[in-house]
């Protein structure tokens, strides 16, 4: 069972890297995920800035990464950096599986939700709960967040080890 | 052990650290006695709203032996809520407050009044409290030379860099303000200093502060205001001292 697991997240990392397309469309979700992470690490001064002007999208990325460096260390950016990656790869494989596999695989690859809300939601903790109203929360979650942030990670690579190559039909890995 | 056990654990794990994190932050925030201060007035009696409006009027805000600068009679006064040991208060600091000072406050425009947000941890509070001493133990340049220094040595959180001995270390090094006298402050006002920052952080919640720094920029005439979030650039303090004037 472990064996069929590690063999699914290698097709699913492989099928997005063959095709240049994929990679291209994985590298920009990457890219937006992270972008997404960041600013809704201090909600209301990306969109008081991003409101003004758009043009101020370098400074406020480049502020709030330094800023979670600065707050949760050099784990906290890679654990998010990694985190918008694997989220970059679990969309296209979630897209394809769709394409692939149509409405009656969605159920299966709607697996992918619950990674994405748990280390979303590590990432944009402080942010969040600050407008909330809970601003010292985020200052009681283990290690920073960073623990959360690990498990939305692992979650993916467990929803990556499940799909494995959407467009091939795997035997059930139970 | 099945695979579909497994398959349960390993959301049971990604489910349970993400509850376990907010039960734990949101416990601490119910927790009226969690820390003897600071996360009192952060959180223990805060009254919890999402609403943006403020609960009350900018004219509201204390003001009285808060730390401050420029001409108590500008039209514009900026109250700015920071923490010692928030990063983002670090780099307005460092970047944009030194332009304000020179082009608002100097020229008589603005007036800045400091206003405490402990709210990142347990030497927040030390911090704020041996600053609200410095205040009332120096002159307006030294408190803000102080202010200057300290910020200047931030360093982890709760990491021992703004503890009592450290604080009183870098007064030490501070032209202008005695040692002995803000660590005998510190000592005999503890109480109603520590009054003092819940005030100032409840002030904040009413103006919707959700992170630091966070400012209400208020026309003491007019009565109008806006809030600006974050370390933003001068370029848009100017935009909105001008709005607001």
């Amino acid at each position: 069972m472990l064996e069929t697991r590690k063999q699914n997240l290698g097709d699913s990392i492989r099928f997005v890297l063959e095709d240049y397309r994929r990679m291209v469309g994985v590298v920009f979700l990457s890219a937006l995920s992270f972008i997404l992470l960041i600013l809704s690490s201090f909600p209301s001064y990306a969109a008081q800035m991003l409101g003004d002007s758009i043009f101020f999208l370098g400074e406020v990325v480049s502020a709030l990464t330094v800023n979670m460096y600065m707050s949760s260390g050099v784990l906290g950016v890679a654990l998010t950096a990694v985190y918008s990656i694997l989220t970059g790869a679990g969309l296209m494989v979630f897209y394809s599986s769709v394409r692939a596999k149509g409405l009656d695989n969605l159920l299966r690859a709607g697996s992918f939700a619950p990674a994405v809300l748990v280390g979303g939601c590590a990432s944009c903790g402080a942010g969040i709960l600050g407008l909330m109203g809970f601003m010292g929360a985020v200052s009681f979650f283990p290690f920073e967040g960073n623990l959360v942030r690990l498990a939305g990670l692992l979650l993916i690579v467990y929803y990556l080890s499940e799909e494995g190559d959407p467009e091939v039909c795997n035997l059930p890995s139970r | 052990m099945t695979s579909g056990s497994i398959e349960l654990s390993i959301y049971q794990i990604g489910a349970l650290t993400l509850v376990g994190g907010l039960v734990m932050g949101f416990a601490a925030g119910s927790s009226s006695e969690a820390l003897t201060g600071a996360f009192d007035g952060l959180l223990g009696e805060q009254e919890q709203s999402s609403d943006s409006s403020p609960q009350i009027d900018p004219s509201e805000i204390s003001y009285e032996d808060r730390p401050r600068q420029g001409d108590s009679n500008a039209t514009v006064r900026i109250y700015y809520f920071s923490d010692y040991q928030c990063p983002f208060c670090h780099r307005f600091e460092r970047t944009t407050l030194p332009r304000i000072e020179s082009q608002f406050v100097e020229s008589g425009e603005v007036e800045l009044v400091r206003k405490s947000y402990a709210f990142m941890g347990q030497d927040s509070l030390t911090a704020e409290l041996a600053s609200k001493c410095v205040w009332r133990n120096a002159d307006t340049e030294t408190y803000w030379d102080w202010n200057k220094y300290v910020f200047n040595q931030q360093g982890d959180k709760d990491g021992g860099w703004a503890s009592r001995s450290s604080l009183l270390n870098y007064t030490e090094k501070v032209e202008g303000v005695s040692r002995s006298n803000v660590s005998t402050c510190l000592d005999q006002k503890r109480s109603s200093l520590t009054m003092e920052v819940r005030n100032d952080m409840n002030d904040g919640r009413a103006f919707g502060i959700s992170g630091t720094p966070g400012f209400v920029v208020y026309n003491t005439e007019t009565g109008a205001y806006e809030t600006l979030s974050g370390a933003q650039p001068f370029v848009r303090f100017s935009s909105v001292i001008e709005s607001v004037s």
